[in-house]
């Protein structure tokens, strides 16, 4: 009887250590994150620089750029989303004397993805702050836009007499 | 038969100052191109970072002269490296000066790379077909203050202008690109248990529970009890049995 009690006493406790190992066993998968970067490429050439406007008389509006158009290309090489953006890099053009003729209101740009020439309202008043050509091209495999700018003389607007009324302006390719 | 004669004399004049006027400007090609556009760091503060900000010209026709600024970002300690320095450059005879950190010379793909590479260059793998990029390479130095807030985000953004020149004197559109550099402070890795959970016991998620050790415990301890006292009281029976 005792040998009996003892034996089953024995059974039970040994059913519940393997039980305990069974039931209280929480399985965790151990988990590990791959990750990659891929690096950032992006390029853009500018051409038919050097933006002229010729001689232009005080009180003439709407005047295009003589030369051809700048071009703005993204290079085929990039592969991320890639806006065009042009900026004037001070708020007036400056002669080397001291004259300067106000951005506002007379120095304009517009984008187009062809060669014709945009309409009035499609131009944008240039500005300090980085503003957005309109044909922003595709990020991947490139694209090119065509920049035009036109600008206003001034009524009595001061001849330039060392050199030419210049203005600095950057063409930024970002995000 | 004069009037044939002055027609195509203006003709000709015509023709003349249109070409006149198409020389006067000088056809050029400004190219900047940049990789990688973002970087990320995790630092412990007072940590120095070093991001790598490599420029290529691949489509210019010529040097491309590189400025790099930051933008935006907090205003820690960074330094360049080459440094913003004045170089002089003889342009069409006439030697002009041009303030950069680095020029690019326009450049093509190369299917190998090259044995021996000079100092501030390096070739990167073209993105979208065989063969390796010529870049020149600028290093960011962002010194991280030492009592910056731990688990925080700090974003830069750098600007790289590039500046070609046309004739003496003469710069043209600069052409300009963007880097987002993102860096987390952060620590060295400890893990500490917050709460203790001395003297609960803990039954969940089955009959023995989550807690092998004190769920087996509390149950062995029960079975036992169980079973004594079913010893106990089959023996007390087994002696009222012999009581005869």
């Amino acid at each position: 009887m005792n040998k009996g009690i003892l034996f089953v006493t024995g059974l039970v406790l040994s059913v519940l250590v393997m039980s305990g190992f069974v039931l209280a066993a929480d399985p965790r998968q151990a988990e590990a994150v791959a990750s990659v970067t891929v690096p950032g490429y992006r390029s853009l050439t500018l051409t038919n620089e050097a933006i002229s406007f010729g001689t232009l008389v005080p009180g003439t509006n709407n005047n295009m750029a003589v030369n051809p158009q700048l071009i703005a290309r993204i290079g085929p090489e990039t592969n991320v989303e890639t806006d065009v953006n042009v900026q004037a890099n001070s708020t007036s053009f400056t002669d080397g004397s001291g004259h300067t003729l106000n951005i506002a209101n007379n120095f304009f740009f517009a984008g187009r993805l062809d060669l014709v020439a945009p309409a009035p309202s499609e131009f944008q008043e240039y500005a300090q702050a980085n503003a957005k050509v309109a044909c922003t091209t595709a990020a991947l495999g490139g694209g090119a836009c065509t920049i035009w700018h036109r600008l206003n003389i001034p009524q009595a607007q001061q001849a330039s007499t060392v050199s030419p009324y210049t203005i600095s302006v950057t063409v930024s390719a970002t995000d | 038969m004069k009037k044939r004669c002055k027609s195509s004399i203006i003709f000709s004049i015509l023709i003349l100052s249109s070409l006149f006027l198409s020389l006067t400007f000088i056809d050029a090609a400004c190219s900047l191109g940049a990789t990688p556009l973002g970087a990320g760091a995790k630092v412990k503060p007072g940590t120095e970072v070093l991001v790598v900000w490599n420029f290529y010209n691949l489509y210019g026709d010529r040097t491309t002269h590189i400025s790099v600024t930051k933008t935006s970002g907090p205003d820690w300690d960074i330094r360049y490296e080459p440094t913003f320095h004045e170089e002089q450059y003889e342009i069409s005879g006439v030697v002009t000066p041009m303030n950069e950190n680095l020029a690019v010379e326009n450049s093509s793909v190369v299917l190998e790379i090259p044995s021996t590479i000079p100092e501030g260059m390096d070739y990167v793998k073209h993105p979208s077909k065989d063969g390796y990029i010529p870049v020149k390479t600028l290093k960011i130095y962002i010194k991280v203050p030492a009592n910056a807030k731990l688990w925080e985000n700090f974003g830069f953004t750098f600007q790289a202008k590039g500046d070609c020149f046309t004739e003496p004197g003469a710069v043209i559109p600069a052409v300009a690109t963007e880097m987002k550099v993102n860096i987390t402070t952060t620590t060295e890795f400890s893990e500490k248990k917050v709460s203790d959970k001395k003297g609960i016991i803990e039954l969940t998620g089955g009959i023995i529970g989550a807690n092998l050790t004190t769920g087996l415990i509390a149950f062995g301890i029960i079975a036992l009890i169980i079973i004594v006292f079913l010893i106990l009281k089959m023996k007390k029976k087994g002696k009222t049995n012999f009581s005869y």
